[in-house]
């Protein structure tokens, strides 16, 4: 697998990284080139084909292309076995689209033909609501809480309007503890009424409850320092 | 107004704004607004016919005080007379940055009366307001040609 880390300057030295990144799969450079061409910048990719790996794309998240990674997401109700994931660190956020199937290269022809259409669709979907909050939570947890974020949703997530989210800082990779999943409510109450949030967390919560917990999390950070907690608590 | 209410207020309008969303009709006049302090990016268009404010719409992204104040923006201006939007627009921004202002005016605007204390968050809330008093400065460029 193949990361795209320099910027892509010209045709020539854009097409190699995507052959090489999309491995046997004509298909899967297809996409990589229209991510590149609608403006979404590919970080890498794999075509499914060595056994055990998944299909997946990376794509770099900024707040020009929260809609066409917002239909991406949506994705996840039409690709049998597939996950969606936000995912921060210091450097940057990124979106993931993974999946295991036997015949990727159909999916990856529905994914690029989907990201196709979103650029031509002004109005905007739910799902790019969704992302916007993700976004938003990202970019405070990365520079006033200097944390990670981790977002997740799959097809059964995703049918029922939820998702997973954790938040830690660098260090605590290793501390969130999927099977002991936080209360989101007690979440939303601690940073409202105590004005803290610890860290490493982890919840399961409707998208409605994230636009939430992103507002009182705006309101902490912004009016009162954060009570960060690298215990792991 | 109390604390919560003022905050469930806020938090209402930004998890079900109102007219969000842009249509496709050359009628409107546009405004698109930067935060630059912030993630705010903001697409207002407002459509006026004989001198009243018909319909307001926005769309962008941005952060929830700035969602919930543009919400509450075209909740507070739709169907008012141009004369009256720059009353309550001229008061909004007083209000906002602590000067003398009329509260009657500003019907559940005055949510963001507290604005001031918080000086990086007066963009957000203000940002659907100065696109509304671009708006208003085009319509008024428009009619003296």
């Amino acid at each position: 697998m193949f990361r795209v880390k320099a910027i892509l300057k010209d045709e020539k030295q854009r097409a190699r990284y995507f052959h090489e990144m999309a491995g046997d799969s004509r298909t899967l450079e297809l996409l990589l080139n229209t991510c590149y061409r609608i403006g979404i910048t590919p970080l890498s990719a794999n075509d499914g084909s060595k056994e055990g790996m998944l299909s997946n794309i990376v794509l770099e998240l900024n707040k020009k292309n929260l809609n066409s990674i917002g239909v991406l997401m949506d994705l996840v109700e039409e690709i049998p076995n597939s996950e969606f994931n936000i995912k921060s660190n210091s450097d940057e956020i990124t979106a993931e689209l993974s999946f295991s199937t036997k015949d990727s290269e159909q999916f990856f022809t529905l994914i690029k033909d989907t990201l196709e259409a979103s650029v031509i669709e002004k109005n905007h979907g739910y799902s790019y609501t969704v992302m916007s909050t993700v976004y938003n939570i990202a970019k405070i947890v990365k520079e006033a809480l200097e944390a990670n974020v981790s977002f997740a949703t799959n097809e059964k997530l995703y049918d029922l309007g939820k998702c997973g989210v954790s938040l830690y800082k660098d260090n605590q990779a290793d501390k969130v503890d999927t099977k002991n999943p936080d209360d989101i409510y007690e979440i939303i109450e601690k940073l409202k009424t105590k004005f803290a949030l610890h860290l490493p967390t982890i919840f399961f919560c409707s998208f409605e409850e994230l636009r939430t917990f992103y507002f009182e999390l705006d309101e902490t950070v912004y009016s009162k320092d954060i009570d960060g907690d690298n215990n792991g608590q | 107004m109390d604390n919560n209410l003022k905050r469930s207020i806020i938090l209402e309008h930004y998890q079900h704004p109102h007219h969000r969303g842009l249509v496709d009709d050359k009628s409107y006049i546009k405004a698109n607004m930067n935060n630059e302090s912030c993630i705010d990016e903001l697409n207002v268009m407002v459509k006026e016919e004989d001198g009243i404010l018909k319909d307001i719409r926005f769309d962008g992204e941005a952060c929830a005080l700035c969602i919930s104040s543009a919400s509450i923006m075209t909740d507070t201006l739709i169907g008012k007379k141009i004369e009256d939007v720059e009353k309550i627009l001229t008061n909004f921004l007083n209000m906002a940055t602590e000067k003398p202002y009329d509260e009657k005016l500003l019907e559940e605007a005055i949510v963001y009366n507290d604005v001031s204390k918080s000086p990086n968050r007066e963009k957000c809330v203000l940002l659907s307001w100065w696109a509304i008093e671009k708006i208003l400065n085009e319509l008024k460029d428009k009619k003296h040609k």
